[in-house]
This record gives structure tokens, C-alpha cells and sequence, in this order.
């Protein structure tokens, strides 16, 4: 068995066999996991004000088309009962936070499904202390897309890192084991759908704070699925292919963002494998990259 | 006696060895251009930069930092300014940790700066400092050069670049591209190599990355200076077992890419040469350098 997976690995092509050896994947199926992929030329108008009115109605399209329903609360009903207790996983980093506008247009549904306003909380940092979240039976996970220092990108599993209890425990090997936060007794089996926000993400980051606006772009999208990886490994590939398009050669992000694969291969709690993804691409087309 | 002394005296000189960061934030004014500092200035230490920074501490940590003041300046209608000040305990790591993401125009500022997208960063004497500006970077930009000016003003001393830098051939270097620091994990950042550290990199070994423009190719050169001579040829012996079995006995091989690698080893230093567009050019290379250390 090959014990140490290196750059030569990815040159021979044979990493994925490596890794699969290395930590004994077995080669079960797995059915392909489908993800919403939505955009509206006037998400965000050309000061990057976010619509309201045009992000409500990206979700509901995306819900619908991901649920196969023809009225979006009726598709919301499929993931909520009015009883449950649903904790709206938002993510509040000051430079990039989810808009105030997306999370207003979750709220609305769930409150449409017959939640009621006192059994949905809305947190980030605090979620492990939030007794709304302590009993939560659901959850929406959302957040903005964008490169982030320590896992290569920050996206719907990333998000999950404030329901850890000691946030650095995530962090070795460039954070390839945040998959287990999914595993977490708050979070396990209690995500109803996650909404990767890539209405304006960043695809590359500078200084201590790991932001910097020449990187951030109005893509104007939201990426819509019940599986946590998958919305990830569709925002990996929209992150990369815009790195292209404005380097002009392939540059690598500066780490690895190998907790994507690691999540759908080794700890099975989502899928990453492209092949495995029903992607389906709703709206405006111009500049989709993929 | 003697010991309590020594311990006194050494304690002295590494107290004085730099301005406290804290004497600096006291000397720069609380109010600039019309922008005034929000609140008291905040600082974080080695156990509490996480709470500071979301995600990047770690970089940070594989550095040898002590502590980072942050100070807010706020104006009506006008971008939030933030200053940062980081206390990186020597020279070689201030340079480090600003050489980690170096890739904008120099300015001027300190001892090495950049400017871009309403960041100014710098490094002088021990202290890492970040400027950005939240916003309109237009409106904001010279006032976060005032400020930048006005840090550096307050930094008496001038501290040493790693010695490591003096021994990279210039011909073809791309400067503003050239990484300084200690682990594998920030090794990976610059050039995934492996995920396991298989060069025995830690906060101990001083490493210099650097890329080399060949046509229309990048060439990288690193040098890692280890603590001991054994270290070095252990981990010579681990990078050819695990990256480069084919060069058991010649140190070169031609990869899977086409591109050549070769690696040496001399007293306490591992030589390594990837994405070489020839054997030839990984050995001039080499040699360039390990005669500039009168290593051959």
C-alpha cells in the first residue's frame, strides 16, 4: 500500500486510487446527488445592492426544480413541518457575510411552511450556546462562497465549523477532515438544504483577513442542494474556473481544498464526485464558466 | 547566583531587541484626516488570534508571533479603516510572514511593502503591519498611506531579511514572488508537494521558496536550512523515498510532467530544484548557488 499521497500522485493521476487505497474505500455506488445551480442577471444591481425581490424568486425556482414541485412552498413542505424547530445556519464574517437578503427569503418560507417565528433562530458563531439551535430538529445551512486561507475554499462544510468544539482540532492537513462536523450529534441528519450564496464570491484573497475586493464578483447565484458536499465540489468548480478566466493560466489555490473530497470519499457525507452530480443550471447563462 | 544574573541580563536584551508594539499604537495619533479611532485598540495573542482572525491564524502560528494590535478608524460616509500591528518576534519572520502573499507593486513603505484592492502591507525591523481600508478604496487610499508612513515613522530600527535570500541566483528570479518560513503546511501553499511532511519541515528550519521565469515556465528553487547536519540527510534520504526513488544515487530524475527535479544535500542545507526545464539547468542552478555559500 502506498502510504504518503504527493504531487506526483496528481501528475500520474493516480490519487484518487492512492487515497482510496490508503484509507479503504470500497467501490459502492452511490446515486447521483442533484444541485441547483440558479442565476439572475439582476441579483445585484451594478452597485452591488442586493435585490430582494429577484433572490426570493431564485429560490423558490431552485427549490422547486430541486423537489420537482411546481409551487415553491409546497417544495419548501417537503423539507419542513411546521413543528420543527429550525436553526438557520448564516455565516456573519464582516467582510463577506451571507446577505441579509437571502436569509430573509428562507425565513419567509419557513414561516409560509407554518413554522412558527419563535422556533426559528438565526445564527454563526454562537450556535453551540443557542438553545433554539440546542433543540433545533432542522436545519438550513447557508453561507457565501469565497477562498479561504486554511481549507481552500469556505463553503456550505466550512460553514459548519462553529458547531465544533474546539475550531482548531479542524484545522490539520489544510482542514481535510471538516466532513466530521457533519457527524456532530447538533448537525447530523438535521440538514434540510444548504444554499451556497454565489450572488458575489471571491475567488482569491490577500492580508491577514484573507479579503481583498479586486478578488469579489457580482456571478449573481445561488448554489441549492440537500447535500452539503455536493453544493461545495459545484462551488469549487465555479471558483477555479473564474481563477482561470482572470489569471490566465491554471493557478492553484493557495490550499488545497481537499476537504471536499475527502468529506464525500472518506467520511460519506455527501458526494463530491463530479460524475455523481446531477448539476442543473437554472437562468442566465452568460459567464456561467460552467 | 550567576544563573539568575544571566537569565537577568538576557532577558534585557531580548526586551530591548525592539520597540514594544504597544509604545507604537501609543505613538500613532488617534485621529487622522478626519478618520478616529473606534474604541479601544484590541490584542490578541498566540492563544487568542483565532477569535481575531477567521481562518488565517494558523498561518500566523507557524511564524514565531507574539501579538497583534488592531486598531479601528471610522468617519461618517467614508470606508472603515483598520491598522494592524504584529509583533513577529524577529526580523527574519516579519519578513516572513510578509513575504507569504507578496504580489502587488512596491511603495516605498518600511522595509519592503506592496499596495493593492485597499491593502497596504509592510514589514520593519520585527513588526508585520497591515493597513486596509473597507470600502471605497479611492477615498481611502492616502489616508492609509498617512498611516502606513506614520507606523514606519514610529519603528526606530531596521531589522535583517533572512540570510538565506543572499544566496538566490537573480538571474530570472521573480522577486516579489520569493516565500520565506518554517513548516511544510505553508510549503504546500506555495507548491503542493506531499501531504505528509515528508521533508521534516517545523517551526525550527528556515526555508526559502523561490520561483525562477523560464520562457513562459516557472522553475522553483527551495532551500531549507536545517538545525543539524543529520537532519538534513534524513530528510534528503525521506524526499527521495517518498517524491523522487528514481534519483537514488544521481539526486536528478525527469517526471512524469517532463520537467526535471534534482536535490542536494551539504552540511546543514537540502537543496531542491522542481519543474526544472532541463537536468542541465537544475545542476547550473545548483551550482550557482551552493558556490555562493562556498558549499562547493
Amino acid at each position: 500500500m502506498k502510504e504518503k499521497i504527493t504531487r506526483r500522485d496528481f501528475m500520474k493521476g493516480t490519487a484518487a486510487a492512492a487515497m482510496g487505497m490508503a484509507i479503504g474505500l470500497s467501490p459502492e455506488e452511490i446515486q447521483k446527488t442533484r444541485v441547483i445551480l440558479i442565476r439572475h442577471q439582476d441579483a445585484l444591481d451594478e452597485n452591488s445592492k442586493h435585490n430582494a425581490d429577484i433572490i426570493q424568486q431564485m429560490l423558490d425556482e431552485a427549490v422547486m426544480k430541486l423537489l420537482d414541485q411546481k409551487d415553491a412552498v409546497a417544495a419548501w413542505k417537503l423539507l419542513i413541518k411546521p413543528e420543527d424547530i429550525v436553526g438557520i445556519k448564516t455565516n456573519v464574517w464582516r467582510y463577506l457575510p451571507t446577505p441579509a437578503e437571502l436569509e430573509g427569503a428562507i425565513k419567509k418560507r419557513l414561516l409560509d411552511v407554518g413554522v412558527k417565528e419563535e422556533n426559528i433562530g438565526l445564527n454563526d458563531r454562537g450556535v453551540r450556546n443557542d438553545p433554539l439551535f440546542q433543540k433545533a430538529t432542522a436545519l438550513i445551512n447557508t453561507r457565501p462562497l469565497r477562498t479561504h486561507y486554511w481549507s481552500g475554499i469556505g463553503g456550505c462544510i466550512k460553514n459548519l465549523i462553529t458547531f465544533g468544539e474546539r475550531w482548531p482540532d479542524y484545522h490539520p492537513d489544510s482542514c481535510a477532515d471538516l466532513g466530521l462536523l457533519l457527524k456532530l450529534p447538533q448537525v447530523q441528519g438535521k440538514i434540510r438544504l444548504n444554499i451556497l450564496s454565489v450572488l458575489n464570491p471571491q475567488f482569491h484573497g490577500r492580508g491577514a483577513h484573507h479579503f481583498d475586493p479586486r478578488y469579489v464578483w457580482n456571478y449573481k447565484g445561488l448554489i441549492v442542494s440537500t447535500d452539503t458536499v455536493a453544493v461545495d465540489a459545484v462551488g469549487l468548480k465555479i471558483i477555479q474556473a473564474k481563477r482561470l478566466e482572470h489569471f490566465g493560466e491554471e493557478v492553484e489555490l493557495e490550499t488545497t481544498p481537499k476537504h471536499v473530497k475527502v468529506a464525500g470519499d472518506r467520511h460519506k457525507v455527501g458526494v463530491s464526485d463530479w460524475n455523481r452530480i446531477e448539476l442543473v443550471k437554472l437562468g442566465w447563462q452568460d459567464g456561467i464558466l460552467i | 547566583m550567576k544563573a539568575s544574573i544571566f537569565v537577568f541580563l538576557l532577558s534585557m536584551i531580548f526586551s530591548t531587541r525592539g520597540k514594544a508594539v504597544e509604545k507604537i499604537m501609543e505613538s500613532i495619533p488617534r485621529e487622522i484626516s478626519g478618520w478616529q479611532a473606534d474604541a479601544a485598540d484590541e490584542v490578541y495573542d498566540r492563544e487568542t488570534l483565532y477569535e481575531y482572525i477567521d481562518g488565517g491564524a494558523e498561518l500566523y502560528l507557524t511564524y514565531a508571533f507574539q501579538n497583534v494590535f488592531a486598531r479601528r478608524f471610522v468617519k461618517q460616509d467614508a470606508p472603515e479603516i483598520v491598522l494592524e500591528i504584529y509583533d513577529m518576534n524577529s526580523s527574519q519572520d516579519a519578513y516572513g510572514i510578509f513575504s507569504s502573499e507578496r504580489q502587488d507593486e512596491e511603495v516605498g513603505i518600511g522595509q519592503d511593502s506592496e499596495y493593492g484592492g485597499g491593502l497596504l502591507r509592510f514589514w520593519k525591523d520585527k513588526y508585520f503591519v497591515s493597513v486596509l481600508a473597507i470600502g471605497d478604496e479611492q477615498t481611502a487610499k492616502p489616508v492609509v498611506f498617512e498611516l502606513g508612513m506614520k507606523v514606519a515613522e514610529a519603528i526606530p530600527a531596521v531589522g535583517e531579511r533572512p540570510d538565506l535570500l543572499k544566496y538566490l541566483p537573480q538571474e530570472n528570479l521573480l522577486k516579489n514572488r520569493i516565500r520565506f518560513f518554517h513548516t511544510h503546511t505553508i510549503l504546500n501553499r506555495q507548491y503542493y508537494l506531499a501531504g505528509e511532511n515528508i521533508l521534516n519541515l517545523d517551526r525550527q528550519t528556515y526555508c526559502v521558496f523561490a520561483p525562477y521565469q523560464i520562457d513562459k515556465n516557472k522553475s522553483f528553487l527551495l532551500i531549507i536550512h536545517y538545525e543539524n547536519r543529520s537532519q538534513a540527510e534524513t530528510s534528503y534520504l525521506s524526499f527521495l523515498a517518498n517524491y523522487l526513488p528514481e534519483a537514488l544515487g544521481t539526486g536528478f530524475a525527469q517526471l512524469e510532467n517532463g520537467k526535471w527535479a534534482m536535490i542536494k544535500t551539504s552540511g546543514k542545507f537540502l537543496f531542491i530544484v522542481f519543474e526544472a526545464p532541463s537536468k542541465e539547468w537544475a545542476s547550473g542552478l545548483l551550482s550557482k548557488v551552493m558556490r555562493g555559500m562556498e558549499l562547493e
